[in-house]
C-alpha cells in the first residue's frame, strides 16, 4: 500500500491539528466533524471557495462551518473519501446511496460522482 | 399554467408551483441582497454555505434561466450606478486631455486611477461572486450555453462601462491614455500603473464580433496611427536639426523608448507593429537623407573612421528592407571613388618619371609599382577595418567591396606587373628591415589583391620574370619565403599555375648538384683546369621566360668560351640530346680591379665583367669609344647601354665617361677610373633594378600574352571537344570561358577565331546541316 495515501488517511483518525470544524446535519440528527483546511480545498472546489479568506469564519485559528441539508453519515462517507480517495460500498449503505450522490453533485466532487455512476 | 382556470370541486391540486414560485422568490432575493452587499465590500456578514445552497436548491429546481438573468440585472444595474457615481465624474476637465488646459495630464492620470479602483472592484466582486454561484457556472452555463457568470461580468463590464451607450467613457479612456503616451514621449514623467491597469483591462475584455480582445479593436489601432503621425513629424524635425551621428542616436533612443514602453505597459503583441512605424518614419524615409548628410554622411564617417557611428548605422538601416543597399551602394562608390584616385597618383607618376626613366635611379619604376599596391593595400585594411569593427563582418558588404576593389584594381591596366613587382620587392633580400613575420603578412595581404586581378595570366608572366632575376641574381630573401609565395600562388590558382615557377626552383636545385658533380669531375680529369671559377645554372627554357630564340649574342673572353666549353663537354656526355644556349645576359661575375688607391673586388654583370676586360690590354689614360665597345663585344644595344650606365653614371664610377652625363650616346669615350676610391673593399655593381616596363616592353610584354592566350584557347577547345565529340557553338564558347576565366576573361571574337583555326588544321569540322555545330576530328 501506498504510504503517502496511508499517512493521508491517518489524519483524519487523528486530527489533534484540525483547522476545520463542521456542524453537519440537523437537530437532532448533528454531528461536528474535524478537518483539515488543506486536504478539503485541495479535494473540493466547493470547499476551495467556502473555506478562502474571503468566506471563512475564523475564530481562535479554527473555521467554523455549517452544512445542514447533509446527513453526518452521508457526510462521514465523503469525508472518508476525500482523505483517501477511495470509498467502500457495503450493504447497509445502499440505502443512502442516492443521498451520497446528490452530497457529492453540490459539494462538487466530480471523482466521486463518477465512481458512484459507475457502481450502479 | 396559472392561465387555466382551476377546476372547480373539493379536491385541489396542491399548490405546489405557488410554493415553488415563492420559494425561488425568497432564495433570490437572498441571494440578489448578498451580491448588493458584496459589492459594498459587505461579505463578511454573508454565510458561503447558505448563499451557495440557495443558488444551488434554484438551479436543482431548473430555476437556473431565472437565477443567471437576475443575476445579469443585478450586476448591470450595479455597474450603471459605478458609471455614474465614479467614473463620469472623474472625467477630465473640459477639453478633455488637450495637455494646454491640463499641462502635466493630471486630470487624465486622475481619470485612470479612478477607473483603476473601479475595475479593481469588479473583478474581486465577480470572484466572490462566481464562487457563490459555482453550482450555476457547472451545472446551468455550460447546458445552456451561456458564459460563465466571471466572463458574464466582463461582458458587462464592457457594455456598462468601456464602451457605455450613455456616456462618452470610451473617448475619454483612449484619448487619455493616448495623451500619457505622448506626455512620455516628451520626457515627461508619468504614472505608468495606472496607465498598466487600464490596458491590462482592455487586454481581458472581448471584443463580442472580433473574439479579438477590445484593447486590439478599441486602443491599438488608434495608437498605431498616433504613433505613426508623431514620428512623421519627428523625423522631419530631426533631419533638419540633427547631424547624421545625432539623428542615429535619436532614433536608436525611440527604438529602445518604444521597445520599453511595450514591454512595461503595451501588449507584446504590438511590439513589431510599433516597432514598423518607428522603422518606417525614422528609418526608411529618410534613408538617404542621413547617409548623404554633409560632413556628418556615411562618407565622412568612413573618411574619419568613426567606427561607432558606422555600426550605429549598419545596425539601424539593418532594420529596414533596403537599408543595407545604400550604405552599400554608397561604400562601394566611395571606394571605386578612392581607387580611381590612387590609380590616377600613379599615371601622373609614371608619365611625370618617364623622361628620367632612362637614369637607371633605383627610385623610378620599382617604387611606383610598390607605391600603387602600398596605397591600395592600406585601402583594402582601411575598409578591412570597417568590415571588421562596424559592419560585423557581413558577407554581402565584404562582395560589394570586393567588387569596388576589383573593378578599380583592373581598370588598372598594369596592376598585374605592379603586384608583382610589389611582391618582388618584399622577396628581394636586405631590402627592408621587415622579419619574415612582417614580409609573410605583407604577402598575405597581397595575396587578396592578387584575387582581384582579372587577368592572371599576365601576372604569371611578369611573376615569372621577376622570379628568374631573384633566383638566377642571387637576390632572393630565403628559398623558404619564396615556396611560400608559391604555396599561396597554388592555393588561389592551383598547381597548373604554379608548376613552371616550381620548376624554376628545381632548376637550381639541380644546377646546385650539378656543379659539385663539375668540380669532382675537373679534380678527376687530367685536362687543363680552368683559370676561374665557373659557376653554371641550367635552365629549362620552357620553365623561364627568355626567349630562346632571341637569346642574345655576346663575345665572351677567350678563358671563359674555354672554361664553358669544358663544362659543355662534362653536361653533354651527361646528357647527351640536350642542347645548352648561353644566356650571358643573365650571370655575374666577380673580378678583382686595381685602382690606385687600392685593389677592389668588383661583383659585375658578365656583360659588364665583358666590357671592364677589353681594358686589360689598354694604356693608362686610352680611353674606348662606344662604337669601340659595342664592336667588339657584340652586346645588344640596349644591354650595353644599361650596363655602360651601370659603370659610369651610377653611385660606383669605375669608368669615366666624356662628355660627362646620365644618358649613354654614341661617340661617347670611357676611361678606366684609375682614382676611385670606395670604403668596402667589396663593391657590388648594381644592375639596373627591375623596374616597371617601357611601353615598348610592354607591347612586347601583350603580345606574348596574346599569343600564350592563343595557344590555351585552342588547348581548351580541343580539350572540350575532344570530351564531347560535338557541341554546338554557344555552348562551346560559353564552355571555353568557364575552363580560361580562372587565368583570363576571353573574348568570344578571340574564341571564335581559335575554333576558325582548328577548322582550317583540321582539328574541327562543321557538321553537315547545322553550321553552328562542331564535330571533333580524331
Amino acid at each position: 500500500e501506498n504510504s503517502f495515501l496511508r499517512d493521508i488517511r491517518q489524519l483524519l483518525h487523528e486530527a489533534d491539528d484540525y483547522n476545520v470544524l463542521l456542524e453537519v446535519g440537523q437537530e437532532p440528527n448533528i454531528e461536528t466533524f474535524k478537518a483539515h483546511s488543506v486536504i478539503l480545498r485541495a479535494r473540493s472546489t466547493y470547499f476551495r471557495a467556502a473555506l478562502s479568506t474571503n468566506w471563512a469564519k475564523t475564530n481562535d485559528g479554527i473555521i467554523k462551518m455549517n452544512k445542514p441539508n447533509i446527513t453526518p453519515d452521508v457526510f462521514r462517507v465523503i469525508l472518508k473519501f476525500m482523505y483517501t480517495g477511495t470509498i467502500v460500498m457495503s450493504d447497509n449503505m445502499l440505502s443512502y446511496y442516492l443521498d451520497i450522490l446528490i452530497a457529492a453533485d453540490e459539494l462538487a466532487l466530480i471523482e466521486l460522482i463518477d465512481y458512484l455512476v459507475e457502481y450502479i | 399554467m396559472s392561465s387555466r382556470k382551476q377546476p372547480k370541486g373539493k379536491i385541489r391540486p396542491p399548490k405546489k408551483p405557488n410554493s415553488a414560485d415563492a420559494q425561488f422568490n425568497d432564495n433570490w432575493d437572498r441571494l440578489a441582497q448578498a451580491i448588493r452587499e458584496i459589492h459594498k465590500k459587505n461579505a463578511s456578514i454573508l454565510s458561503f454555505e447558505e448563499l451557495y445552497r440557495n443558488a444551488y436548491n434554484m438551479v436543482l429546481h431548473k430555476n437556473g434561466d431565472k437565477l443567471y438573468n437576475g443575476v445579469r440585472e443585478v450586476i448591470t444595474q450595479h455597474l450603471e450606478e459605478v458609471a455614474v457615481s465614479q467614473v463620469v465624474p472623474a472625467f477630465p476637465l473640459s477639453g478633455a486631455s488637450s495637455s494646454q488646459t491640463n499641462p502635466n495630464g493630471a486630470g487624465g492620470a486622475n481619470f485612470l486611477k479612478v477607473l483603476k479602483t473601479v475595475w479593481e472592484d469588479h473583478t474581486t466582486c465577480m470572484l466572490m461572486i462566481r464562487d457563490i454561484l459555482m453550482y450555476m457556472d457547472r451545472v446551468y452555463a455550460k447546458t445552456a450555453n451561456v458564459p460563465l457568470v466571471y466572463d458574464l461580468g466582463l461582458d458587462l463590464f464592457r457594455d456598462t462601462i468601456v464602451r457605455s451607450q450613455n456616456y462618452p467613457i470610451q473617448n475619454h479612456l483612449l484619448e487619455v491614455l493616448l495623451q500619457q503616451i505622448k506626455l512620455e514621449r516628451e520626457n515627461e514623467i508619468i504614472d505608468r500603473t495606472n496607465v498598466k491597469a487600464s490596458i491590462d483591462m482592455l487586454l481581458e475584455l472581448t471584443d463580442a464580433s472580433t473574439k479579438d480582445t477590445v484593447y486590439a479593436t478599441d486602443f491599438e489601432n488608434k495608437f498605431l496611427e498616433t504613433s505613426s503621425e508623431y514620428y512623421r513629424v519627428e523625423g522631419q524635425m530631426l533631419v533638419g536639426e540633427y547631424d547624421a551621428p545625432e539623428y542615429m542616436k535619436k532614433v536608436d533612443k525611440r527604438l529602445n523608448e518604444e521597445e520599453q514602453r511595450v514591454r512595461h505597459y503595451l501588449s507584446q503583441t504590438t511590439e513589431p507593429k510599433i516597432r514598423n512605424i518607428v522603422e518606417e518614419e525614422l528609418i526608411s524615409k529618410h534613408l538617404k537623407t542621413v547617409i548623404e548628410m554633409e560632413n556628418s554622411g556615411l562618407i565622412p564617417m568612413l573618411r574619419n573612421e568613426k567606427m561607432d557611428d558606422l555600426g550605429r548605422m549598419y545596425k539601424l538601416f539593418g532594420r529596414v528592407v533596403k537599408g543595407h543597399d545604400e550604405m552599400k551602394s554608397a561604400i562601394s562608390d566611395y571606394i571605386r571613388e578612392l581607387g580611381k584616385a590612387i590609380n590616377e597618383t600613379v599615371t601622373s607618376n609614371t608619365t611625370a618619371e618617364g623622361g628620367n626613366a632612362a637614369s637607371g635611379d633605383k627610385q623610378t619604376g620599382a617604387t611606383v609599382a610598390v607605391r600603387w599596391v602600398q596605397e591600395v593595400l592600406d585601402l583594402k585594411d582601411k575598409f578591412d577595418k570597417v568590415q571588421n569593427l562596424a559592419l560585423s563582418n557581413d558577407k554581402a558588404f565584404q562582395t560589394s567591396f570586393n567588387e569596388a576593389f576589383e573593378y578599380f584594381i583592373n581598370k588598372n591596366s598594369k596592376s598585374p606587373e605592379f603586384i608583382s613587382l610589389f611582391i618582388d620587392d618584399n622577396l628581394k633580400k636586405g631590402l627592408k628591415g621587415k622579419t619574415e613575420e612582417e614580409v609573410d603578412s605583407v604577402l598575405d595581404k597581397t595575396i587578396t589583391l592578387f584575387r582581384f586581378i582579372g587577368e592572371k595570366d599576365v601576372f604569371e608572366r611578369y611573376y615569372k620574370q621577376h622570379l628568374a632575376k631573384r633566383l638566377l641574381l642571387g637576390r632572393s630573401v630565403s628559398d623558404d619565403a619564396e615556396r611560400g609565395m608559391i604555396g599561396k600562388l597554388k592555393v588561389e590558382c592551383g598547381y597548373q599555375f604554379t608548376t613552371k615557377l616550381e620548376g624554376m626552383f628545381n632548376d637550381m636545385r639541380i644546377s646546385s648538384d650539378t656543379m659539385t658533380d663539375f668540380k669532382e669531375y675537373l679534380d678527376k680529369s687530367v685536362l687543363e683546369k680552368p683559370k676561374l671559377d665557373l659557376s653554371v645554372t641550367v635552365l629549362t627554357s620552357t620553365f623561364w621566360p627568355m626567349n630562346l630564340s632571341a637569346s642574345p649574342r655576346c663575345n665572351l673572353p677567350p678563358e671563359l668560351t674555354k672554361a664553358c666549353g669544358t663544362f659543355q663537354n662534362f653536361y653533354l656526355g651527361r646528357h647527351s640530346g640536350r642542347r645548352l644556349t648561353w644566356q650571358s645576359n643573365m650571370g655575374t661575375a666577380d673580378i678583382r680591379g686595381s685602382f690606385k688607391a687600392r685593389k677592389h673586388e668588383l661583383n659585375v654583370s658578365t656583360y659588364q665583367m665583358v666590357i671592364l676586360l677589353m681594358f686589360n690590354d689598354k694604356q693608362d689614360g686610352e680611353s674606348l669609344s662606344y662604337e669601340q665597345i659595342k664592336g667588339e663585344s657584340d652586346i645588344p644595344e640596349a644591354d650595353l647601354k644599361r650596363n655602360l650606365q651601370s659603370l659610369a653614371c651610377a653611385k660606383y664610377k669605375i669608368l669615366v665617361k666624356e662628355p660627362k652625363g646620365k644618358e649613354i650616346n654614341p661617340g661617347d669615350q670611357f676611361n678606366f677610373n684609375n682614382d676611385f676610391t670606395a670604403p668596402l673593399q667589396r663593391i657590388k655593381i648594381q644592375t639596373v633594378a627591375s623596374k616597371v616596363e617601357s611601353e615598348g616592353e610592354r607591347k612586347e610584354t601583350r603580345e606574348k600574352v596574346e599569343e600564350a592566350r592563343k595557344h590555351q584557347t585552342e588547348a581548351a577547345i580541343v580539350r572540350i571537344m575532344k570530351d564531347r565529340k560535338t557541341m554546338e557553338h554557344n555552348l562551346l564558347i560559353a564552355e571555353v570561358v568557364k575552363q580560361l576565366q580562372s587565368r583570363f576573361m576571353p573574348n568570344p571574337a578571340l574564341i571564335k577565331k581559335r575554333i576558325e583555326a582548328l577548322i582550317e588544321r583540321e582539328y574541327l569540322e562543321r557538321a553537315t546541316g547545322d553550321r553552328r555545330v562542331y564535330n571533333y576530328l580524331a
